[in-house]
């Protein structure tokens, strides 16, 4: 687990830190420029909502590697009160900026995989992945080269 | 593993642009607010400068900046940006800057463009609900009448278990009807699993709801870990069951409240076509 990365978040400012390194690890996961931006977007909303919901949090990054697709997994935990109504929270019109479609529904929408955990007294764990196939080309061309992942 | 290293450089540079963008809505401002902002990106393409270039985005969404506007605006800046260019090399430079700046300020752009499609999908599944229960309403008001066979009873439980499935997008229901000639079921399980653990789960859920028929409004809930169940009762105006509906899912689905108020909205008007079947041929029990 050596390529796990931890950041921790507790103002506006470690977003860039939070950014760097998604993006750091988007791009060694071959993810176009296009894919390393929105994930970006989607762990500065992320982000912003422990800042302004909760005040401070963590998140954690690490690469999955399969077969036929490489992830990036970003979990995003926190101590605050919780999400009363995860539903609710992810629907459209509940969001803070007036149905937008930005915040938690708005990370969800730039990601393949999204999913909220509330623990039973406190504290949210979002989990979100982002997925980039990898085609027959690239995987003969790793196996020509010997190399593991 | 690596530990977060704090930049102010973003909320330095980023609210002397954003105070001019919230200042004023004409285009001038506007227009210099994103000069301001995208040579601070040409200037230094640190993350720093990317998160305020999302966050000028982020911004002209919520002020509802046009799109074209945004494009215009972006053209006319680089444009100017790429006449005092030294030489090719630095015009390249700037260009490809460019292209990420665009890249992070349009980000907010297309998440709030999927919202919008996420939400006209949602505005055409609930449109296509309202017709399919217009459409099953007029059904069973038209064919209540004819209702006089055990078979045609049947034939009304099978039409509303296959309703009830497809407007709760439910694995398996099951239409359970008492009549004085006896007790009639229709079971839809959705083809798969031999037996369907959603029929069972189904059956479990109306079970409960039998054992305890005193509440004949109540609606069981069965929350179990890897499925969910809902079952109504069928009952008639003066409170009498006559029969139930319930419905199962597969796997880790649960159901809405929305597909719960779908579900008693079914079953009202289903014990409705009964009453009036029963009551004009006087079989009710």
């Amino acid at each position: 687990m050596d390529d796990e990365v931890v950041v921790e978040i507790n103002a506006d400012a470690d977003l860039v830190a939070a950014r760097a390194e998604a993006r750091a690890l988007a791009t060694r996961l071959g993810f176009s420029r296009t894919d390393a931006t929105l994930i970006a977007t989607a762990i500065s909303e992320i982000s912003r909502n422990i800042v302004v919901h909760v005040g401070k949090g963590r998140l954690v990054m690490r690469p999955l590697y399969e077969d036929h697709r490489y992830g990036l997994v970003v979990v995003a935990s926190d101590d605050g009160p919780g999400i009363r109504d995860v539903e609710a929270a992810l629907a459209e019109g509940n969001a803070a900026r007036g149905g937008l479609g930005l915040g938690l529904p708005g990370a969800r929408r730039l990601m393949d995989e999204f999913h909220v955990k509330c623990g039973s007294e406190r504290g949210t764990t979002v989990t979100m992945t982002k997925w980039r196939m990898r085609d027959e080309l690239e995987r003969l061309r790793e196996r020509r080269d010997g190399k593991n992942a | 593993m690596s530990s977060s290293g704090s930049a102010r450089g973003a909320t330095a540079r980023m609210p002397e642009a954003m105070r001019h963008l919230r200042a004023g809505a004409s285009h001038a401002v506007f227009r210099s607010a994103y000069a301001a902002a995208f040579q601070a990106f040409i200037d230094d393409e640190s993350e720093t400068a990317r998160l305020a270039a999302y966050e000028f985005g982020r911004e002209a969404v919520s002020r509802e900046v046009g799109l074209l506007e945004l494009s215009q605006t972006h053209h006319a800046v680089l444009a100017t940006a790429l006449t005092h260019c030294s030489d090719s090399s630095d015009s390249d430079r700037i260009t490809s800057a460019a292209a990420d700046f665009l890249l992070e300020v349009l980000s907010t752009y297309e998440m709030s463009r999927r919202g919008l499609a996420e939400a006209r999908e949602t505005v055409l599944y609930e449109r296509r609900q309202a017709t399919m229960i217009r459409r099953l309403s007029s059904l069973l008001a038209d064919t209540s009448l004819a209702l006089h066979e055990h078979s045609s009873i049947e034939e009304m439980l099978q039409i509303v278990a296959e309703q009830a499935c497809e407007l709760t997008d439910a694995a398996c229901c099951i239409a359970h009807a008492r009549t004085r000639l006896g007790c009639l079921d229709a079971i839809l399980a959705s083809a798969g699993s031999e037996p369907p653990e959603p029929s069972r789960i189904a059956f479990e859920a109306f079970e409960a709801l039998e054992r305890g028929t005193e509440a004949t409004h109540a609606v069981h809930l069965g929350a179990r870990t890897a499925s969910a169940s809902i079952a109504v009762p069928l009952a008639t105006l003066d409170g009498e069951v006559v029969g139930v509906l319930a419905i199962a899912a597969n796997g880790e689905r649960t159901f809405s409240e929305l597909h719960q108020a779908v579900l008693v909205h079914i079953a009202q008007m289903t014990a409705a076509a009964l009453e009036r079947a029963m009551r004009y041929h006087g079989s009710l029990p």
